[in-house]
């Protein structure tokens, strides 16, 4: 069982796409409960749709006082638990954080998004603190160009790659059509017809590269050892 | 073949993931799990305030009574306020 939050105190910074997008994949082969802890509850509006998988659930969240028990009983029942959190600085970030086996903190390769990350890290730090254990964080780089980058979004980006303190996913979540289409579509991306958007075996392959990434993190980190009696 | 029935990837099994159910976890309580984050955050709370005011304006001898009856058995004006209105809803 493994918890994986996504947070970063920056709204717009590829959250809710990029946890979307690993549970819909996680759900291909295992069960998975999605907490939707953003106020706006796009989650909540996208499981309305058809097409959710038959594995994955999506829970809402009721406020700051609730996260912990709906976390509690979503890992009872889940091989995986995705968290997907507001864009804002608040304590049900830390409560959430204070509950995972993985962080990862979306960014888009720009210099607000960046301050906002390094917030949720100093934050997070603080977190491991007052529950005297290490929680595994990376950065994912999200909305990313595929090719012709940025000035901006290089210099962004290599500050946290040349950072040792501050590990980064290899895998960047690129900006591709399928993914603005499942908040339109419903569904993931292996339901989404071709005919529909643009290079969608890109953004299949894309995702799955992502989801590898996390399991063999949490694999590394020992969250897989986690079993029920 | 079309790009949605792409085969998922296996990950090698996900078996090894599997769900952990509450009593195999230290046994704090989400309230002592959110204590001991209180204690390190320095992220604000966003929740609205569950509790509001109300300004009574009343005749002075009802208002002396009304403090006087939630002093005798020591309620706060709003618990007490609370009771009075039981009672009302019970004889409605």
């Amino acid at each position: 069982m493994a918890v994986v939050t996504f947070a970063n105190s920056k709204g717009g910074s590829g959250k809710t796409t990029s946890a979307l997008i690993l549970a819909c994949e996680l759900a291909e082969h295992a069960s998975v409960c999605l907490i939707d802890a953003d106020p706006r509850r796009p989650l909540t509006t996208w499981a309305k749709l058809p097409g959710k998988p038959e594995r994955l659930t999506v829970v809402t969240n009721a406020s700051e006082k609730t996260i912990l028990d709906e976390i509690d009983a979503a890992r009872a029942d889940n091989q995986f638990v995705i968290v997907d959190l507001e864009g804002t600085a608040s304590r049900l970030t830390s409560y959430a954080i204070s509950q995972s086996d993985m962080v990862v903190i979306p960014m888009k390769e720009q210099q607000q998004d960046a301050l906002a990350a390094i917030d949720v890290i100093q934050e997070l730090k603080r977190d491991m603190k007052a529950v005297r254990r290490t929680i595994p964080f990376a950065v994912l780089f999200t909305q990313t160009k595929v090719v012709a980058k940025s000035r901006t979004a290089r210099f962004v980006s290599n500050q946290f790659k040349a950072n040792d303190a501050t590990p980064v996913f290899a895998t960047e979540i690129h900006e591709r059509d399928a993914y603005s289409a499942l908040f339109s579509v419903g569904g993931g991306l292996r339901r989404l017809s071709g005919r529909d958007v643009n290079n969608l075996e890109a953004a299949i392959r894309n995702a799955a590269d992502f989801a590898a990434e996390v399991v063999t993190m949490l694999r590394a980190n020992g969250a897989n050892q986690k079993r029920v009696a | 073949m079309t790009d949605s029935a792409r085969k998922a990837l296996d990950f090698g099994g996900l078996d090894d993931f599997q769900p952990t159910r509450p009593a195999e976890r230290p046994q704090a309580t989400a309230e002592e799990q959110r204590r001991v984050v209180d204690r390190a955050s320095t992220f604000p709370s966003r929740e609205p305030e569950a509790e509001g005011q109300l300004n009574i304006r009343a005749p002075n001898d009802m208002l002396t009574r009304f403090k006087a009856a939630a002093k005798k058995d020591r309620y706060t004006y709003g618990a007490f306020l609370e009771i009075l209105l039981n009672s009302y809803e019970e004889r409605a």
